[in-house]
């Protein structure tokens, strides 16, 4: 009689996992992801028009109901439907702004790390002066040459954004640089421009992967806060950050409208962050599952 | 003197260049530091290496051995070098930056001792390997087949498949084979190895070294072999240059520097080695520490920790002379040919 061995539940393949080789909770960050980048897209035209826009001050301030799921605002608009229509000008700037001022901060970065003494000593005094800036004052300025606008904030952003980052990555590169391997393709007779951009940038992005996922929620903020000031988005734009500052008088009697536009703010901001995390992994062959 | 050799080339000391000289180091000085503040981290350092030599430079951390290995590539931009350092008839110190980047890799290749940092992660290892033929502008498939050859060669089983492999999944002797297939793909004249075994485990060391001894007589290639390992010098290499404070001071074919060391810098080292055919009660050590670049001792840099020091030698820096073993040893113990010996 044969002995039968004991039998184990077949491995179960997961097609997701076995294409984006990542999975369980996980997997939970690129579908919110997938879905806030669809809702960016499609909100706007999903959104009924009046109950985005249009002011119902009778029915002002009125709580969560089956007929205002999220509650209306101060000016009696829906918040969950002004939520779906400002997923675009709020993450589609936020995203923009951020790979705006991260791409302009690699270029510094690389050019200070490959030019020398000179070139880095140089930029990184730019790099100084551009961050004595307070963005917001910086914004109002382009906001007063370019008139106020979503577009005169996301280029106030862009250009307060990048010394940050340039900074950062400089200072990854310089470590990077002195890593064995550096040396060894040096060694190797790798010309100075192969080496950073073989050796050199893909070995150090994986902090500005993070860095570029934790940005994201922090401009859909500064974005609000811009709003606010009256730089950025005009109202009755539906822009997340605009929602906030806006309904912050009211947050007492209905904190629905401020805590509804924040926790969608929140929440993508979390996603982002986590969709970094997954992205240096995904970047990294040793921390790669197989 | 030498009517054979009709170069017309004369080197700056006057000698006659040997032709079949591959490199020669001549008082190679190292100073690092501001202009305010120097510190002499080589002093007149010399040597010759024919092509298929295998010499070993040995001493203590901060005795300039890397400094002088790494100055060779001209890898430090901000140590200031003089003298020459004649490679293949080309004066490496008088290169420019554009042409050195040629020489690097291709003509002289270079092992460093972390083979676990040695490699980027990111890059598969067949990639790596490659990487100094596609910069020459060798076609992909070319450099393919010459990078699989060297991997077998060095023995790594399943080369086609292991050059899709990244870094992460190789040990560190698998590490060390394939920074030496890197270093080897250009077909380089001469290999320098900065403490290539240093941080490999024994067993894997005795593997890297055959290799290594196998390859390079196979090859015909010369080896500068940095160490601070005596027992790695005596099984693989043919000469041994000793280094103390920044300069050399001893240099003998290695059967004479382990029956007859002639510096006692040199006979405090091989004291301090364990040897398996001997018994002694306790290995003798070297009291004392080098001394700093920037505060060497006047007179010989060794006279403090030297037990057969005398007045002499705290006065007077001893040069180079030959030594009754027929190499060239810097202490005032030989006497200069011609000339008694003060006591």
């Amino acid at each position: 009689m044969a002995t039968t061995l004991p039998k184990f539940a077949p491995e179960r393949r997961n097609w997701l996992r076995s294409v984006t080789g990542i999975s369980g909770v996980q997997l939970l960050v690129p579908m919110v992801v997938a879905l806030l980048l669809l809702l960016a897209i499609v909100g706007p035209l999903i959104a009924p028009e009046d109950q985005v826009y249009r002011s119902d001050i009778l029915s002002a301030l009125s709580p969560p109901s089956a007929q205002h799921w999220l509650g209306t605002d101060e000016q009696g608009r829906d918040v969950f439907w002004r939520i779906i229509a400002g997923a675009q000008s709020s993450l589609l700037s936020a995203v923009a702004i951020v790979t705006g001022f991260s791409l302009v901060g690699v270029i510094v970065a690389t050019l200070a790390t490959l030019g020398g003494k000179w070139a880095d000593e140089v930029l990184m005094r730019i790099v100084d002066a551009a961050l004595a800036f307070p963005p917001i004052i910086f914004a109002l300025g382009v906001a007063a040459a370019l008139g106020p606008s979503l577009n005169s904030a996301i280029i106030a952003m862009i250009l307060t954004g990048w010394p940050v980052t340039a900074r950062v990555l400089r200072g990854v590169m310089k470590e990077t640089m002195s890593q064995a391997f550096v040396e060894n393709a040096r060694v190797l007779g790798v010309s100075r421009t192969r080496l950073m951009l073989r050796h050199v940038l893909p070995n150090s992005l994986d902090v500005l992967v993070v860095k570029w996922a934790g940005d994201v929620g922090n401009t859909i903020l500064i974005l609000g806060g811009l709003s606010f000031v009256g730089v950025g988005a005009q109202p009755p734009s539906a822009e997340w950050g605009a929602m906030v500052t806006s309904a912050k008088g009211v947050i007492a009697t209905a904190p629905w409208a401020a805590f509804a536009p924040g926790i969608a703010i929140a929440i993508t901001a979390t996603a982002f962050g986590l969709l970094g995390d997954i992205l240096q992994v995904r970047f990294n062959p040793a921390l790669r599952k197989r | 003197m030498n009517t054979l050799t009709n170069s017309p080339v004369r080197q700056s000391d006057g000698r006659r260049p040997d032709p079949t000289t591959l490199l020669s180091i001549r008082d190679l000085t190292i100073d690092a530091g501001t202009k305010d503040s120097t510190v002499r981290l080589v002093d007149r350092f010399s040597l010759d290496m024919s092509p298929g030599d295998r010499v070993a430079l040995v001493g203590e951390s901060g005795s300039g051995k890397s400094v002088t290995a790494r100055s060779i590539m001209r890898l430090d931009p901000d140590f200031r070098l003089s003298g020459s350092i004649d490679f293949q008839g080309q004066d490496l110190l008088k290169l420019p930056e554009k042409q050195m980047v040629a020489v690097r890799g291709h003509k002289i290749g270079m092992v460093f001792q972390d083979p676990m940092g040695a490699l980027n992660p990111l890059m598969t290892i067949g990639e790596q390997v490659m990487e100094p033929l596609r910069i020459a502008g060798v076609s992909r498939t070319e450099a393919e087949r010459r990078a699989m050859a060297v991997l077998e060669e060095l023995g790594v089983a399943n080369a086609a498949t292991r050059m899709k492999a990244y870094p992460h999944e190789f040990s560190g002797g698998m590490r060390q084979r394939v920074v030496l297939a890197m270093a080897l793909i250009s077909d380089p004249s001469l290999i320098i190895a900065d403490e290539p075994t240093t941080a490999l485990d024994v067993r894997v060391q005795e593997q890297v070294l055959t290799l290594m001894d196998k390859v390079s007589k196979e090859r015909g290639l010369a080896v500068l072999l940095i160490t601070h390992d005596l027992g790695t010098v005596a099984g693989f290499t043919d000469r041994v240059a000793v280094m103390y404070s920044g300069r050399k001071v001893d240099e003998a074919s290695v059967d004479a520097l382990f029956t007859h060391p002639a510096h006692p810098y040199t006979q405090g080292l091989l004291q301090a080695v364990p040897r398996i055919d001997q018994t002694v009660p306790r290995l003798l050590t070297i009291a004392g520490a080098p001394p700093h670049p920037a505060n060497r001792p006047t007179g010989c840099a060794f006279n403090p920790r030297c037990s057969q020091a005398f007045d002499l030698c705290r006065e007077k820096l001893p040069e180079l002379r030959p030594s009754p073993e027929g190499g060239v040893v810097a202490c005032h113990l030989y006497p200069v040919a011609g000339k008694e010996q003060g006591s």
